[in-house]
């Protein structure tokens, strides 16, 4: 073990309010998941330890963002120097989608080269409500980044999405 | 006694809700006050590195050099927290200064206290966004089940032919008629959806309670210097749904004076802002609604004759709940999902004696009544469905069978106008001459009660 690797990042969630950002660090970091709605605050952060294989391991720092409502410098200083982003949006509010295309640009403007995934949340309602896939594979598609379907109440597909970035690092 | 020096400081710091740590050179830890941990969650010792005490540095190693070697003055995190799966938890602000020390260049990392400010902000935030959510959750609802027009019966078929029918001819303008809350919105909304493209804009106004000029400016818009206010020029309702549809809600509260200048549009599409002398042309599908007996304001000369028949070509006429039968529990229990999902309550479906109050009640404000009873039910309900005692109706009790098997009719007849004068005669004394009362006490709509005292000759 003495000769493991720890490779620190930081990881940045993104997306409106409501969308799931919290429950998936939740439900990454912990495991458990709240129905009740807390909105977030500045930036909460979390941390855990990902195996990558035997030698080395990536110790994550995820800063779970508010409501992004003004692209300021606060901001510039919350994204300033992120291994990674995941881009979050709820699959039952088309608009949370369309919220993500400045998000990423500006993203993208401050942590240049740094890679970038969508997290499309909330899966387990798409059954309830008739939500039309082609126009969110539409949408993504023009935001430009890989995409994974995730609930943060199921424990859809939470783990890999954060591995799927860590892959890209 | 006295306390040394150092322990003066951590009272002080504690005091001041503001906590301190200090790295040397490397980066490792030197000395921080007790108070600490309170903020960062994590045991710290002596020796820790900055990026285990300080994750949030972490990614921002460049700026940490550059204030160690002072290149920059301060940098400052805001609004912090670490996550804690339980407890509250407590904000911070974290300041790194330059800090030099017998001639060494170190770091000193000042957390300060922001729980209090953030407490404030976090309130009207939640609440906020609390509201947000659940708009967004009714509004997909709507859109999703094109609830509200859920129904076998027959009324409510005919609903849905002849919105299959109209939606094509998107030039046509339509009016929907009914009591208040039998969904003429939705209705508008519903014919929007099925005829428009996606993104085409829905504008709506209520033509009630808005001062006559005022209204005239909002639907046309004006110029700059069309009146004394008008600043700058402004698009009116008409341009803003250019592609789409403009719902103009009780359309019979339309003053006369606006009245043929509405015609006039009607009829060439076109139309001027005021103060403008350049003509316009929009592509706008006008649904009007109402629920007056716009025709009888047409006898009473309130509403144009020609405006009446020119928005009357397509006529949809909006039925009382009261008239839906067993569609009115469907509606109940799609009212109670939609809730149950919102509130995550675990409520699904009506008890029998439910069913039989829901059915005995009157209805007097249709669909969105139902609607809030069911909200307020599913709210309070300790039970997982529905029983009658948590619905709480308001108004008249339904008439039960056993009254009504009471009344006789004599052999000699009676005369119904005379039973039905005397009823509202005696509803009337009841409510001590408040005809809105009165109408509520006897389950009609105030303009049914004024008509009939007219008729009866009690109002003038
Ligand atoms: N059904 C469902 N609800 C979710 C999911 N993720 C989050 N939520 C709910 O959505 C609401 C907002 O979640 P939260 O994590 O606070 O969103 P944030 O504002 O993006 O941090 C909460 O009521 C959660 O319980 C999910 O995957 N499925
Ligand atoms: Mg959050």
């Amino acid at each position: 073990m003495a000769d493991v690797v720890t490779l620190s990042k930081k990881i940045c969630l993104l997306g409106s309010f409501g969308v799931g950002k919290t429950s998936l660090v939740r439900r990454f970091v912990h495991q458990t998941f709240e129905e009740n709605y807390h909105s977030t605050i500045g930036v909460q952060l979390s941390q855990r330890l990902i195996a990558l294989d035997e030698k080395a391991q990536f110790n994550l720092i995820i800063w779970d963002l508010a409501h992004i409502e003004k692209y300021d410098n606060v901001l510039k200083r919350y994204l300033h120097g992120a291994h990674g982003a995941i881009l979050v949006f709820d699959v039952s509010r088309p608009e949370t989608l369309e919220a993500l295309t400045p998000m990423r640009c500006f993203f993208h403007e401050n942590s240049k080269g740094a890679p970038c995934l969508a997290a499309a949340n909330k899966y387990d309602l798409l059954e309830k409500d008739a939500v039309d896939f082609d126009t969110i594979s539409r949408n993504v598609e023009a935001l430009n980044v890989r995409c994974v379907y995730t609930s943060a109440k199921t424990d859809h597909q939470v783990d890999m999405t954060f591995r799927t970035l860590c892959s890209m690092f | 006694m006295e306390l040394a020096v150092k322990d003066y400081f951590e009272v002080i710091l504690r005091e001041k809700k503001t906590a301190f740590a200090l790295f040397d050179q490397d980066l490792i830890l030197q000395e921080y006050s007790l108070n600490l941990k309170q903020y960062i969650a994590i045991q710290v010792k002596k020796n820790n590195p900055l990026w285990d005490v300080f994750p949030e540095l972490i990614g921002s190693e460049d700026v940490v050099k550059s204030v160690v070697t002072r290149k920059k003055r301060r940098f400052i995190i805001t609004k912090l927290t670490r996550f804690k799966s339980s407890g509250q938890s407590c904000y911070y602000h974290l300041t790194i200064l330059p800090y030099t020390q017998n001639g060494y260049a170190k770091l000193l990392c000042i957390v300060s206290d922001g729980t209090q400010e953030v407490a404030l902000e976090h309130e009207i935030q939640q609440k906020k966004y609390e509201i947000m959510l659940l708009q967004s959750t009714l509004q997909r609802s709507g859109i999703e089940a094109q609830s509200g027009f859920i129904g076998r019966s027959a009324q409510i078929q005919s609903i849905h032919e002849f919105v299959k029918k109209i939606a094509p001819v998107r030039s046509s303008t339509v009016l929907l008629q009914g009591e208040s809350g039998t969904g003429k919105n939705l209705a508008a909304r519903i014919i929007h959806n099925a005829s428009m493209q996606q993104g085409a804009p829905f504008v709506e106004i209520n033509c009630a309670g808005i001062p006559d000029t005022l209204l005239e400016s909002e639907i046309f818009g004006y110029e700059k210097g069309a009146f004394t206010h008008a600043l700058s020029s402004k698009k009116g309702l008409l341009e803003t749904a250019d592609g789409g549809t403009l719902f103009l809600d009780e359309i019979g509260e339309l003053p006369f004076s606006l009245q043929s200048k509405f015609l006039a549009f009607l009829e060439s599409k076109r139309f001027r802002r005021l103060g403008d002398t350049q003509e316009r042309q929009v592509d706008v599908r006008i649904i009007a609604a109402t629920n007056k007996d716009l025709m009888k304001a047409v006898q009473n000369k309130e509403f144009r004759e020609d405006l009446f028949f020119r928005l009357n070509v397509i006529n949809l006429e909006l039925p009382p709940l009261r008239e839906l039968d067993d569609d009115i529990i469907l509606l109940a229990e799609n009212f109670i999902n939609h809730f149950a999902y919102s509130f995550h309550k675990t409520v699904s479906g009506l008890s029998d004696s439910a069913i039989k109050k829901l059915k005995a009640h009157r209805w007097s404000g249709n669909v969105r009544e139902l609607r809030n009873v069911i909200e307020r039910a599913v709210i309070f309900t300790e039970n997982s469905m529905l029983d009658a005692p948590d619905l709480i109706l308001i108004g008249a009790a339904a008439i039960s069978d056993s009254w009504l098997e009471s009344i006789q009719i004599p052999q000699s007849g009676i005369s119904l106008p005379e039973l039905e004068q005397y009823l509202i005669n005696s509803a009337m004394n009841k409510a001590e001459g408040n005809v809105s009362r009165a109408a509520r006490l006897l389950g009609l709509s105030l303009d049914t009660l004024r008509y009939r005292l007219k008729k009866g000759g009690t109002l003038s």
